[in-house]
């Protein structure tokens, strides 16, 4: 395990690489209640269970958007069905009634998908601030294997006090050890 | 998310990935496709091959903005012929892939994993294809945006009961789909072939400064955090159950259309039920084709497997069992509806002047399937790729046949008028071939045809929690 010690910027994390999803989860867990700052995990894969181990409880956002966007282009593409052919240009043909809206259906669906999937997408993007081509993360001494087949605990500072070394401490007590343990500048 | 691997039997896993598959061997396996470009002549040899095509259709269509759509031999009353066939054609395998992509995401096989990018790519790009067909077939393709509701100086709205603009949403729908689906999908992998390219780079065995930062911005700086992953997965999910209501609702929408008119042969309840399945089936012909050619290009055997071959092979022999279904209940119907315009098209099907159509569906799309039956044939490449290939000609004689067969005879003998297909016709279709192959093979060449992440994932079910 190597350490760096006094850095002179400011830190964004104390970063710990692991050779294995099992060690990178249990660490998590280990470190969850230690109150030492903000824990996350970098992966090539997503892993089962690394929501919980970090403690956090995301909400159903995504599922509200798509259900939301789905209503309004349904709602949309029917409305300017209806609104064009009953109310705008009215253009009756052999008394057939105006709001006919089995034949509305099918672009009404269709849209309502494209909304749907439209906002899903853009609403993964904003919730997790994408693009974002540059991030301190990519400070971490060999951060690239993060998308290879290395896995990589980081305790970002959440308060004023933030303590590296006893963050160090916590980490050195570990069943499963890191391959390596850093204090990656901002 | 994949269960956990204890719960699946270790024989059948072990045979969708050759043993000692690490995280390491395969992203290095399908990142080297993307940067050491191996069977480098092979590939400019099918590149050119598809570019010229891509030139026929290039020359077709300057013919067609010339001349108009009478040089494809369209007439009075066979108004539609090859270019809403082709479309048709196009568009069903790129709903085909698309279900079976969402399908293969929601229920999480594990064998999908090293198909479902194949899978996304060939819908996207057949969606691409299909996408020349609606503006061109207008006979002024240049006033397109005639079909979108929009503010306009004579206050006029399009007809929205007319199948014309259905499709124009519906294609708009599909494309945003599908490109959000891929896409989604292609993220993560981009930030491999990013730090990967990054590598290279350090190790001095490559100056791809260029790539990496093409790959970088494309990967929109994904690092792989785990609420990212979490919402990812769920977005990833999200939009495969988009897809699934999208495909239904196009294919069965397709019937729909037919229905709306008044002509014989198109009014079968069981229209769009046999609309999707055909669609499917085509798709899955499709995925087989572009799977064996990819694995025998690229030397992928390790990670499509005999095993993935053989899923595919059942695939295609079910589909075929259903097309056959549907193919002989309209029969059924037909012949003991009583209606007798239905059952002159029935008739006229058969053994009418575009008879052939008829007994290409039967013996290039639901007869060579039940090759399938035998499990040596089912993991043969060879079998699947030409299976493949009559089955994608079999489903293009079945939208022709649909369309054509009606038009050109409906109800008075007198309004019957023969049809024939010109050779711009064929060159327009022969050149969105073209297209698709060439953006195929830029797609095979430049990014990963292969999901790195999902084979990573299999990897990790299969060979243990280590990776």
């Amino acid at each position: 395990m190597s350490a760096k010690h006094a850095s002179p910027a400011p830190l964004y994390a104390v970063s710990a690489e692991f050779a294995s999803p099992e060690a990178v989860l249990a660490a998590a867990r280990a470190l969850r209640g230690q109150n030492l700052g903000r824990l996350d995990i970098h992966s090539p894969v997503p892993l089962d269970g690394a929501i919980e181990a970090l403690g956090l409880a995301p909400r159903a956002i995504p599922q509200m958007m798509a259900v939301g966007a789905c209503i309004v282009g349904f709602a949309a593409m029917m409305g300017l069905c209806i609104y064009a052919t009953a109310y705008d240009y009215v253009f009756n043909i052999g008394g057939r009634p105006l709001i006919s809206w089995p034949a509305f259906m099918v672009p009404s669906v269709s849209f309502a998908t494209l909304l749907g999937a439209a906002a899903v997408f853009l609403n993964m993007t904003f919730l997790n601030r994408l693009p974002l081509l540059n991030h301190p993360a990519f400070n971490i001494p060999n951060f690239e294997r993060a998308t290879q087949d290395r896995f990589f605990l980081t305790v970002e500072p959440r308060h004023d006090v933030f303590d590296p070394v006893a963050v160090e401490r916590a980490l050195a007590r570990l069943a499963l050890r890191a391959v390596a343990v850093h204090r990656v500048p901002r | 998310m994949i269960s956990p691997s204890s719960t699946r039997p270790k024989p059948l896993v072990s045979s969708i990935i050759a043993p000692g598959q690490t995280f390491e061997s395969i992203g290095g396996t399908i990142a080297d496709i993307a940067f050491t470009h191996p069977m480098r002549r092979r590939w400019w040899v099918a590149f050119a091959f598809s570019l010229a095509l891509v030139g026929v259709l290039g020359a077709a269509l300057l013919w067609l903005f010339i001349e108009g759509v009478g040089v494809w031999g369209n007439n009075i009353p066979v108004t539609w012929a090859l270019d809403i066939v082709a479309y048709d054609w196009w568009i069903g395998v790129a709903s085909g892939g698309l279900l079976v992509s969402a399908l293969f995401q929601l229920l999480g096989a594990e064998w999908r994993s090293a198909l479902n990018r194949i899978t996304e790519t060939v819908s996207l790009i057949a969606a691409a294809a299909a996408a020349v067909y609606p503006i061109i077939h207008l006979g002024r393709p240049w006033f397109f945006y005639w079909n979108l509701p929009y503010p306009n100086t004579l206050l006029l709205w399009p007809q929205v009961r007319s199948p014309l603009f259905w499709d124009a949403v519906d294609i708009l729908s599909f494309l945003v789909v599908a490109l959000a689906f891929w896409y989604i999908g292609m993220i993560p992998d981009f930030a491999t072939l990013r730090d990967r390219a990054i590598a290279r780079i350090a190790k001095k065995d490559d100056k791809g400064l260029l790539r990496a930062q093409l790959y970088g911005i494309v990967a929109l700086g994904w690092r792989g955090s785990a609420l990212h992953w979490h919402r990812w997965t769920q977005a990833y999910r999200i939009i495969a159950m988009l897809g699934v209501v999208l495909v239904v609702s196009l294919q069965t929408g397709a019937a729909v259309m037919f229905a709306g008119s008044v002509e014989p042969g198109w009014h079968d309840t069981l229209l769009p039920v046999a609309y999707l399945f055909a669609a499917i089936f085509s798709g899955v012909a499709f995925i087989a084709v572009a799977t064996v050619l990819l694995r025998a290009i690229f030397g992928l055997s390790a990670l499509i497997t005999p095993r993935h071959l053989d899923v595919l092979a059942k695939l295609l022999l079910i589909l075929g069992l259903l097309n056959l279904y549907c193919n002989a209940t309209e029969f059924f119907a037909t012949a003991l509806g009583g209606d007798a315009y239905d059952a002159g098209v029935m008739h006229r099907r058969m053994v009418g002047s575009q008879a052939w159509a008829f007994w290409t569906i039967a013996l290039a799309s639901l007869l060579p399937v039940h090759l399938f039956w035998f499990a040596a044939i089912r993991r043969s490449s060879l079998a699947l790729f030409v299976v493949g290939l009559l089955v994608a000609l079999g489903l293009f004689a079945d939208h022709f046949m649909v369309i054509v067969v009606t038009l050109q005879h409906d109800f008075l003998p007198s309004a019957a008028h023969p049809y024939t297909t010109s050779i711009w016709d064929i060159a327009t279709f022969i050149g969105s071939i073209g297209l698709f192959l060439a953006l195929m093979l830029l797609a095979m060449r430049y990014l990963p045809l292969v999901s790195i992440v999902e084979m990573k994932r299999l990897a990790q079910s299969v060979h243990g929690r280590r990776p």
